[in-house]
């Protein structure tokens, strides 16, 4: 399912329109995107949270050509399923 | 910064960024989130722009797969942008790895001022005026040029290191430490000498390094001592083996060895054959000739002759110190006449092996000419007194 079809499944849901339903969701990616750059947690209960993990720099070896490489510290974000997400999952 | 935004907030900021009410957005908030998790316990994965894709992963330790969105991982790593992959060499790698984590820290911070040049070439051209005014009197002047490019620095990094880690704010305090010094010393020289200390103080990770690298090297010559040190042990130990070895050897085998006396004399007799051969021939010539002479007075001496004809057999005995050579001296007066003892003992094999308490029979002089007809075994003797 791509953004498209999700806009139209939750245009149906809602009883909005496309156009505001985008608006909704762009808003809400702009509310995780600011998150993450401030390093911050969310959390939506039953679902997951989102969440920004920092690699340190670390150095990883070829196994085939034995080549070492350095790769710098970075700042991942991660979604982490929430208990309830897990037991239905599981469930299926 | 480590906060949790819990779902309220996160209402309340969508609809405030939407622009719709909060009951709405609550509601679109319950429906999507709905809507993805029906997805993934179908095995569908789900594409949101600017958030990620959820996918349904294949482990229950892991029961969703989610990739960010390029948009937001980039966002969200802003402040290590950037920093690159640097291929290591092999001997850097492995100081790198003998670091203690602790002691690895500051090399990032070596490799930041290679991303931000600025600031380097800044404390440079600011000596150079410092020195075209120092001839003239106006003392001021200098400090109010110095205040001029300090905040040409400041307002370039800082900017940049608003939620970036320590390591972006160490390099601002560089070209600031350096203005704050040169006042102080006045003469050229020490300006000069000033802007040095700073990459110095910036760079501390060689020293760490030069020390590991001595760790590492320093057991390599110590093995190379050691391996020398067995291999010279060995070699003595195994002189001093063989010198004890061979001593008893040598002790072991001289209780088998003969007299130097009997040796030499087995050996003259050895060397002699041509003078046993002479005197066998000496020794058949002068029977013939007094069997030649008497043979006119036929008459008187055959009465006489039946007597000597039969001489009496001699018995003698060999001993560890009498052999062969020394009977026939006894008997014969000529130590070389041993071989006639030998002949005339046909149970004797080898004359240089007869042991001791073998009765040998001692033949009579007038019999040697009967023994020379035995000529190969007479030949054989010699030959196995040679050998010896």
């Amino acid at each position: 399912m791509d953004t498209k079809n999700l806009i139209q499944a939750l245009s149906v849901s809602l009883g909005e329109d496309r156009h505001r339903v985008g608006a909704m969701l762009n808003a809400l990616a702009s509310v995780i995107e600011d998150s993450a750059v401030s390093l911050n947690r969310v959390a939506i209960p039953s679902f997951g949270s989102f969440e920004t993990v920092k690699y340190d720099e670390e150095i990883v070896t070829d196994r085939v050509t034995g080549q070492r490489t350095m790769l710098p510290p970075q700042i991942n974000v991660e979604f982490i399923p929430a208990a309830m997400l897990r037991k239905h999952l599981s469930e299926k | 910064m480590n906060e949790t935004i819990n779902l309220p907030s996160l209402i309340k900021l969508v609809a405030e960024k939407a622009g719709v009410q909060p009951a709405l957005a609550r509601r679109f908030m319950h429906d999507l989130f709905e809507i993805v998790q029906k997805a993934l316990m179908e095995g569908e994965q789900v594409t949101i722009k600017g958030i990620g894709t959820f996918a349904p992963g294949e482990s229950a330790d892991n029961p969703v797969l989610f990739k960010p969105d390029d948009k937001l991982a980039a966002t969200a790593n802003l402040p290590f942008s950037m920093f690159t992959p640097v291929v290591l060499n092999d001997g850097a790698a492995e100081a790198i790895q003998a670091l203690n984590p602790e002691a690895a820290l500051p090399e990032p911070v070596a490799q930041e001022p290679v991303a931000e040049p600025v600031t380097e070439p800044v404390p440079e051209p600011e000596p150079e005026p410092v020195v075209a005014e120092e001839p003239e009197p106006v003392v001021e002047e200098p400090v109010v040029e110095e205040t001029v490019p300090e905040p040409e620095p400041e307002p370039a990094p800082e900017p940049e290191p608003a939620p970036a880690p320590k390591a972006v704010q160490s390099n601002p305090l560089q070209p600031i430490e350096v203005p704050f010094e040169r006042p102080e010393p006045k003469p050229e020289p020490q300006p000069v000498a000033q802007p040095t200390p700073p990459p110095f103080e910036a760079a501390p990770a060689p020293e760490p390094q030069a020390a590991v690298e001595e760790e590492v090297y320093t057991p390599a010559p110590a093995s190379a001592q050691n391996t020398k040190l067995w291999l010279v042990l060995g070699v003595l130990i195994g002189i001093i083996i063989g010198l004890v070895g061979g001593y008893f050897a040598g002790k072991t085998m001289a209780r088998y060895e003969l007299p130097e006396e009997e040796t030499e004399e087995l050996l003259s007799d050895s060397l002699s054959i041509d003078s046993i051969e002479a005197s066998i021939a000496q020794s058949v010539a002068t029977p013939a000739v007094q069997a030649a002479a008497p043979a006119p007075d036929t008459t008187p001496t055959a009465v006489a002759e039946p007597a000597p004809a039969q001489p009496k057999p001699v018995y003698d005995t060999v001993t560890r110190e009498r052999f062969l050579t020394a009977i026939a001296k006894e008997h014969y007066g000529v130590k070389n006449y041993w071989i006639f003892i030998y002949l005339a003992n046909p149970q004797l094999k080898n004359p240089n092996n007869i042991p001791p308490g073998t009765q040998v029979m001692i033949p009579a002089k007038e019999t040697f000419a009967e023994a020379t007809e035995d000529e190969t075994r007479a030949k054989a003797a010699r030959l196995i007194a040679q050998q010896k």
